[in-house]
């Protein structure tokens, strides 16, 4: 569905397969920017499309973007359009897809989300499962109250 | 050579769940009614940590309340800050003149909280910080001979712990500046405190001393006393790369330049009989705050009316760069004007690359970021004036946890 036209015939176009078949047609060096694909090309030279089995096409098409027009500005704005399902799965993906640049926007975009928030949205938010007893849990929040009060709320 | 099944990861299972719920519209509030989160995902440990290292320290104390993993995670981060980001100091307000209670500014969430100091004390306190922690001393005391009720403590504010130190040796002063450095690899401590005594007798001379106080020897030792004609020490002083640098004021009368000098002591020679040298102040100022900031000297520093050299116009900040001041930057008029009164005296400190800086009648306060040179208001103080003649003083200190008194 992304297809997009092709370049001049000395740059060469790779198609990547997203988990739910959609295929995206992508530069050589774009492709290459996610380590886990340029490992692929490096093992089987004459590929021209690679699976990617762990990532749907509507992340896919994001990741792609990403790495086409990264810079400050855009990191700034990009962060902002994803709910934290999409900014997880997206980490997901990228994590997988092996590009530093994006999983660390990523991480940071995350840690602004739930910066000011309380130990039961995290909770929430990641799926964790809290082991802590009741005393224990207790003595850390007595231990420095000032940090558990002004929270957003959930 | 990379087979086809090195790509069918561990992750298949999670997806096929995945698939299936995305075919939903994912609600942007989803967390709304609380019931149920539609996607199960499940991020491995190493980008939770990843997460985690780009959090404000006051988020990381609530993160690990989390769960056990997180709790130890978090505390190896609080012990090991430098895989935290670098954090923006905070600045502790006190919010009455007789108890050590105050609010601390955290500029990293722009939040104040209530913390309370670990110790008992009244006011007039002289307070130096470095890398974590605090040194208070008490300078109420100065008018009474017996010195037995000079207070020095040292304290970390986060974690409470707190000490008193043993006094240095020798006179009763009339005025005493308080300075304190932590090395940040072996976390020992020098404290210096600068005496300064009027010479009975003489309205000109004053006896100046300095004392030196090493956490390894843990001993005070005094390697310069001095009489200085005409100038005095008072209660402004800093450690900066290995040398003390105290603020001196003229007394004799009007003064030859300024009202104002800077006075450097190399501590780390102190040995080899050094001496104390003068720096000239840039221009006339009705007040000079001095901090260290990423080891450079800098000074937050009142500027008088041309006519009225006492009284306050403007406020400039600078930088000592070869024993010569550069000038970095005057706060904006509409900042000097938000904040209301403004005395020829004012509170300013900073570490790193924040500068605070507040008038004693009001509990405003503005920062002054040196690396991006953007002033900004903090958040709101939840603190209100609750009389005329209520002073609000404070300090800026660095939020750790891995320095102990």
């Amino acid at each position: 569905m992304a297809e997009e036209k092709s370049q001049a015939s000395s740059s060469k176009m790779l198609t990547l397969k997203a988990s739910d078949g959609v295929l995206f047609e992508v530069e050589l060096n774009i492709a290459k920017e996610m380590k886990t694909v340029q490992a692929y090309i490096d093992d089987c030279e004459d590929i021209e499309t690679i699976p990617i089995p762990n990532v749907l096409g509507k992340h896919l098409a994001i990741v792609i973007e990403y790495i086409k027009k990264t810079n400050e500005e855009y990191d700034a704005e990009f962060e902002k359009q994803w709910n934290m399902d999409d900014l997880q799965l997206l980490l997901l993906a990228a994590n997988y897809l092996n590009i530093s640049g994006l999983q660390e926007c990523l991480c940071k975009a995350i840690a602004k989300r739930i910066e000011n928030k309380s130990p039961e949205y995290v909770r929430k938010v990641f799926n964790i499962e809290n082991d802590h007893s009741p005393e224990e849990e207790a003595k850390l929040r007595k231990e420095y109250k000032w940090a558990f009060e002004g929270v957003d709320k959930d | 050579m990379a087979g086809e099944t090195a790509w069918i990861s561990h992750y298949d299972e999670d997806m096929k769940k995945e698939t299936v719920d995305f075919n939903l519209e994912l609600d942007e509030e989803i967390d709304k009614d609380g019931s149920a989160v539609s996607v199960d995902i499940i991020l491995p440990d190493d980008l939770l940590e990843r997460i985690l290292s780009y959090l404000p320290i006051a988020s990381i104390f609530r993160a690990s309340c989390v769960c056990k993993r997180w709790h130890a995670t978090s505390e190896r981060f609080l012990l090991n800050p430098s895989h935290l980001l670098p954090q923006k100091p905070w600045y502790f307000m006190f919010t009455s003149s007789d108890e050590p209670t105050g609010h601390a500014y955290d500029p990293n969430l722009r939040k104040w909280y209530c913390i309370e100091l670990p110790f008992v004390g009244t006011s007039n306190w002289s307070i130096s910080s470095s890398y974590g922690l605090v040194c208070f001393m008490d300078n109420d005391s100065s008018f009474m001979d017996n010195d037995s009720r000079t207070e020095l403590c040292l304290c970390n504010p986060i974690t409470k712990s707190c000490r008193k130190l043993q006094k240095p040796p020798g006179m009763s002063s009339d005025y005493g500046a308080l300075a304190i450095s932590v090395d940040k690899e072996t976390h020992d401590y020098t404290v210096a405190i600068v005496k300064s005594k009027q010479v009975p007798g003489n309205f000109f001379q004053w006896d100046i001393s300095i004392h030196i106080y090493n956490s390894k020897e843990e001993a005070w030792v005094t390697p310069l006393t001095e009489v200085l004609t005409g100038w005095r020490g008072g209660e402004e002083s800093v450690i900066c790369n290995g040398v003390l640098y105290f603020v001196v004021y003229y007394t004799g009368g009007v003064p030859p330049e300024n009202r104002h000098a800077l006075v450097a002591y190399n501590i780390s020679n102190q040995f080899s009989q050094a001496s104390l040298s003068f720096i000239h102040i840039p221009c006339s100022l009705t007040c000079a705050r001095l901090m260290n900031m990423k080891e450079k000297l800098v000074m937050v520093g009142g500027i008088g009316k041309l006519d009225r050299p006492d009284i306050i116009k403007g406020i400039g900040i600078w930088v000592l760069r070869d024993k010569k001041w550069e000038e970095i930057v005057r706060m904006p008029h509409k900042y000097f004007q938000g904040f209301g009164e403004f005395d020829d005296v004012f509170g300013s400190s900073g570490v790193d690359d924040l500068i605070y800086i507040q008038s004693y009648g009001s509990p405003a306060l503005l920062t002054f970021d040196m690396n991006i040179k953007q002033w900004k208001w903090s958040q709101k103080c939840p603190v209100t004036k609750k009389f005329p003649l209520q002073l609000f003083t404070g300090f800026c200190f660095e939020p750790r946890l891995e320095t102990a008194p």
